[in-house]
């Protein structure tokens, strides 16, 4: 049975990372570890962090860009059309609609964001008023994680992860195949999510490059 | 509320309880038989059971085990005993046991004294104070979920996240 096939029958199967790890090596002196999944919470990362003290958040993005905000713009025939007030319109309403699914108290500060594939499925607009929407509960020895898609490729698929072990991510498919998805390069990537900074990317054989971040003002922990 | 019923407990039904069976009904609208053999109060004996058909509005407290098939409106504490939320359970409420299991919908923040489990069948909205949790395989969540190992039976409550959460079924 190949990836897609175990994927599709509902069994979870397991991604190497060598990335994770190194992540949460450094998260281990943290008393309280504050974590962001943006997806939603599934057994296994459960279980991972359930024998520590620790806060989980999961925000479960994936279920708010299947309906996304609607922006009407005015346009009369004959007018130049705004470019910028129609940007700036739809950066709002995304910037509303993630606010609503990560509308944690003001004094929340994540020790790691857990990104896994959401950038891949955000125009860039949408990723800015997302990091925009973050950025308020982030310190500066936050720590992520993401899947960035390079380039275009058929074989994309919706996938739900966790973390069954420090070197492993389960995975599923996930239910959001229907998504648009918008392949870019890593640095467009970072220049949107102003708060972070790679720390090191390795090219996966699936075409995904396996990301981690730190707060661009943190220091090593 | 069903504390005036204790003298009674003899006169609970052995059968096992199912979420279609009828419920043997009490004067105060609650209803009392064994509880099914794979709820987790059957670990300790006997629960009361609050029948499919039987809606509640109000605050619902006592000193044994419970398993809601029914509605509630309003909040259920349980300090010491064992919470079963069944998968025809529906309720607005805030919840407070020693151990919670949901396998129906509750709307409301939930704290588990020692442990609270969540199964596939669950739909949540509220956030989840305990020191032990366990994601059933199949189970989804969305929302927050505060884990202190060390801390079994704190007086920590859920209602003091303040974020909208929801569990969800499997995708």
């Amino acid at each position: 049975m190949n990836l897609a096939e175990q994927l599709n029958s509902g069994q979870p199967d397991t991604l190497p990372s060598r990335l994770m790890p190194d992540i949460l090596e450094r998260l281990q002196s943290v008393p309280r570890l504050m974590v962001l999944d943006v997806g939603l919470g599934v057994h296994e990362t459960v279980a991972f962090f359930g024998d520590r003290r620790c806060r989980l958040h999961f925000a479960g993005i994936h279920d708010a860009l299947h309906s996304p905000p609607r922006v009407e713009h005015q346009r009369q025939p004959g007018q130049l059309v705004d470019k910028q007030a129609e940007e700036a319109a739809s950066y709002e309403a995304w910037r509303q609609h993630f606010a609503q699914s990560m509308n944690y108290p003001t004094d929340t500060r994540f020790d790691v964001c857990l990104f896994w594939d959401l950038f891949n499925y955000l125009d860039d607009i949408a990723i800015k008023a997302f990091a925009d929407v973050l950025s308020p509960y982030l310190s500066d020895q936050t720590l992520a994680h993401a899947y960035l898609l390079l380039k275009a490729d058929n074989g994309f698929s919706s996938r739900e992860y966790g973390i069954k072990s420090a070197g492993e991510i389960a995975i599923r498919a996930g239910a959001h195949n229907s998504l648009d998805y918008f392949p870019r390069p890593q640095a467009r990537v970072t220049s949107m999510i102003s708060d972070f900074s790679v720390n090191h990317s390795v090219l996966r054989r699936d075409g995904l490059l396996e990301v981690s971040l730190r707060s661009k003002t943190g220091t090593a922990r | 509320m069903f504390d005036r019923n204790k003298d009674k407990t003899s006169e609970r039904t052995e059968a096992p309880a199912s979420p279609a069976a009828p419920a043997e009904t009490s004067s105060t609208g609650a209803s009392y038989r064994s509880a099914p053999a794979a709820s987790p109060s059957s670990a300790s004996g006997k629960a009361a059971v609050l029948g499919a058909t039987i809606k509640v509005k109000g605050d619902i407290s006592g000193d044994e085990n419970l398993l809601i098939e029914g509605q509630v409106d309003g909040s259920v504490m349980l300090a010491n005993h064992e919470l079963t939320i069944g998968k025809t359970g529906r309720l607005n409420a805030d919840l407070t046991a020693k151990t919670i299991r949901i396998d129906g919908e509750v709307n409301g923040d939930i704290t588990g004294k020692d442990k609270v489990v969540v199964s596939s069948t669950s739909h949540i909205k509220g956030n989840i104070v305990t020191p032990k949790m366990t994601l059933e395989e199949g189970a989804r969540f969305k929302g927050t979920i505060d884990i202190d190992p060390s801390h079994a039976n704190s007086n920590t409550s859920a209602a003091s996240l303040k974020s909208s959460s929801t569990s969800d079924k499997p995708a």
